[in-house]
């Protein structure tokens, strides 16, 4: 089984560069008011209409 | 492009209204979503998908019936089995998670793409391999290696492509106007990332001309990398990246925020962690050493945990909102394959424990499996993403006909159940006959036996399969009508909350 000397320490270096991105995640404020974060991608939706269904408003001319 | 037709309600500052409509002609316009790539990888996916799927349901038609093949070696079922598999993986599944990922990294840090032009390059590569792929495999060029198939110029192309997508995401988080990084991205992040590496340790081959190549790996050191890629590939082609689609889509139907954004972060932490060492349950009773089986199955037992917590995190979504169900085919299709994906990873980790696998290795049992997780799961999330991202991609609301959605999901749904039950049937079917040994320890049942008992559960396959097609077909004219009724829009980037 040689080929755990690729896999096995390719792992380990993965394993140590998910920790490392967690340590920047947890340091940089990514886990902080967390659950704000769900609701914000609520928050910005463009209100969309259907043209054959309801009269467009258009905006006005320039 | 038309950049007025945009509906008047002022959700967005003056600044950007103005944007808008000098905005002209140009897609890239600053203050602009880059959305091209978006459209054009989101009706790739429905053509490829219906593609992927005809061809699946012509080899599931040739195991019942094997002269269907008409004798030419290009219709042949070992030719034409690895062409389903990349289609309906590669090309309809890859397409729909770019489609989605550029439009969730886009709206979610509310900028535009990074390098927009080299997200287009990504669409012609990509189309360039499928198209490559499906010349190539019927001719019969393969590495021989499941889900890993196309020769080696085609996999240098495949990794200049995902180089390329890694450029463009990773720079769209690096530019980003929102400081947290939202759950979803951070799904797509992981996926790019493994399968690169997975792409390019399994791919390693020495090429003898140029359609024809080595492993670089030899025996059992090969299935282990083979099956280390297959199983990851599994794991974050087909999990990562579509968990990513959860939770962006299933909260923006329901207009409520996931259910728990806490177990969210859980979710991915403890699903990145614990994934890369399930490969080995694919290689019960072979060759590799007992104790690396061993790990890969306690691997896979723990993948329950984190499966399941992501699962009910998305259904509950829902909670005190079920009514919704009732009335939207799309959130039908979102919520069903949250459902099928529980059920898909409750079964994995039951295969993968050796007692259990003895029976169900290299039976019909394991086709099941596989199909309740791709058209359960990964097809109803990227049907129901699609159904999302189509008609906003256009300037619409919604699709064409909401009739026809509601119709697909049933159809769907149907063709899923009928096909996975004939298969579990028929797999454990084929496990007792296989095994069952007359008391002088000769076997009861000679090979062919058990061949010809599966044939009636073939034809209920097919039966599955084709409605699974049929439901698709549906799609493809709704998406038509849609895109004929609609129009490609530019759409403003909101003005950033100050906070922000």
């Amino acid at each position: 089984m040689e080929i755990l000397w690729l896999l096995i320490p390719m792992s380990t270096v993965l394993v140590l560069l998910i920790i490392g991105v967690f340590g920047w995640a947890l340091h940089r404020g990514q886990f902080e008011d967390v659950e704000f974060e769900g609701e914000r991608i609520l928050l910005d939706d463009l209100p969309l209409v259907d043209r054959d269904q309801v009269e467009v408003r258009k905006p006005p001319e320039q | 492009m038309v950049s007025n037709t945009a509906p008047g309600a002022p959700v967005f500052s003056e600044k950007t209204a103005g944007a808008l409509s000098k905005a002209g002609n140009k897609p890239a316009a600053a203050g602009m979503y880059t959305d091209a790539p978006v459209r054009l990888f989101a009706l790739a996916a429905v053509l490829w998908g219906v593609v992927g799927m005809l061809v699946g349901v012509i080899i599931a038609a040739q195991l019942a019936w094997p002269e269907l093949n008409l004798g030419i070696s290009f219709l042949s079922y070992g030719r034409l089995r690895p062409l389903h598999t990349n289609a309906v993986i590669f090309a309809f599944g890859g397409c729909t998670l770019f489609a989605t990922s550029y439009h969730v990294v886009q709206r979610t840090c509310q900028t535009r793409l990074f390098m927009p032009k080299l997200a287009m390059f990504t669409f012609v590569g990509w189309q360039l391999v499928i198209l490559a792929a499906a010349v190539s495999l019927p001719l019969g060029f393969t590495q021989g290696k499941e889900y890993a198939e196309l020769e080696w110029p085609i996999d240098i192309l495949i990794a200049v492509v995902w180089v390329a997508y890694a450029v463009v995401f990773f720079g769209t988080i690096g530019i980003r106007k929102v400081r947290h990084i939202y759950v979803a991205n951070w799904f797509f992040g992981a996926f790019i990332l493994a399968v690169a590496m997975l792409h390019i340790v399994n791919a390693a081959v020495i090429p003898v001309s140029l359609t024809k190549s080595y492993s670089a790996y030899a025996g059992v050191q090969d299935a282990m990398v083979q099956w280390w890629y297959g199983h990851n590939a599994v794991g974050f082609f087909l999990t990562a990246g579509f968990l990513g689609i959860m939770y962006y889509y299933i909260p923006k139907q329901a207009g409520r925020p996931v259910y728990s954004y806490r177990l969210s972060i859980v979710h991915f932490w403890a699903l990145i962690f614990t994934y890369m060492w399930a490969g080995p349950h694919h290689l019960h009773y072979t060759a590799l050493p007992d104790w690396a089986q061993s790990v890969g199955m306690v691997f896979s037992l723990v993948l329950l945990a984190p499966s399941w917590g992501g699962m009910i995190n998305g259904i509950m979504t829902l909670s005190g909102a079920w009514h919704k169900l009732r009335d939207d085919p799309i959130l039908k299709f979102l919520i069903v394959s949250l459902s099928f994906y529980g059920m898909s990873t409750f079964e994995g980790p039951m295969m993968s424990i050796k007692t259990v696998n003895a029976l169900s290795h290299y039976t019909d049992w394991t086709v099941g499996h596989v199909h309740s997780g791709a058209l359960g799961w990964v097809g109803l999330i990227s049907m129901g993403s699609l159904y999302y991202l189509i008609p906003r991609m256009f300037g619409r609301k919604e699709m064409y006909s909401t009739r026809a959605i509601e119709l697909h999901f049933w159809v769907a749904t149907v063709g899923i159940v009928l096909y996975i039950a004939a298969m579990w049937i028929a797999g454990v079917m084929q496990g007792l006959m296989w095994r069952a040994v007359n008391t002088d320890g000769t076997l009861v049942y000679s090979f062919v036996e058990s061949v010809k008992a599966t044939y009636p559960f073939y034809v209920i396959r097919l039966g599955g399969g084709l409605l699974y097609f049929s439901g698709m077909l549906i799609m493809a004219w709704n998406t038509v009508m849609t895109v004929r009724s609609g129009k490609a829009v530019l759409a403003p980037i909101p003005m950033v909350p100050a906070h922000a």
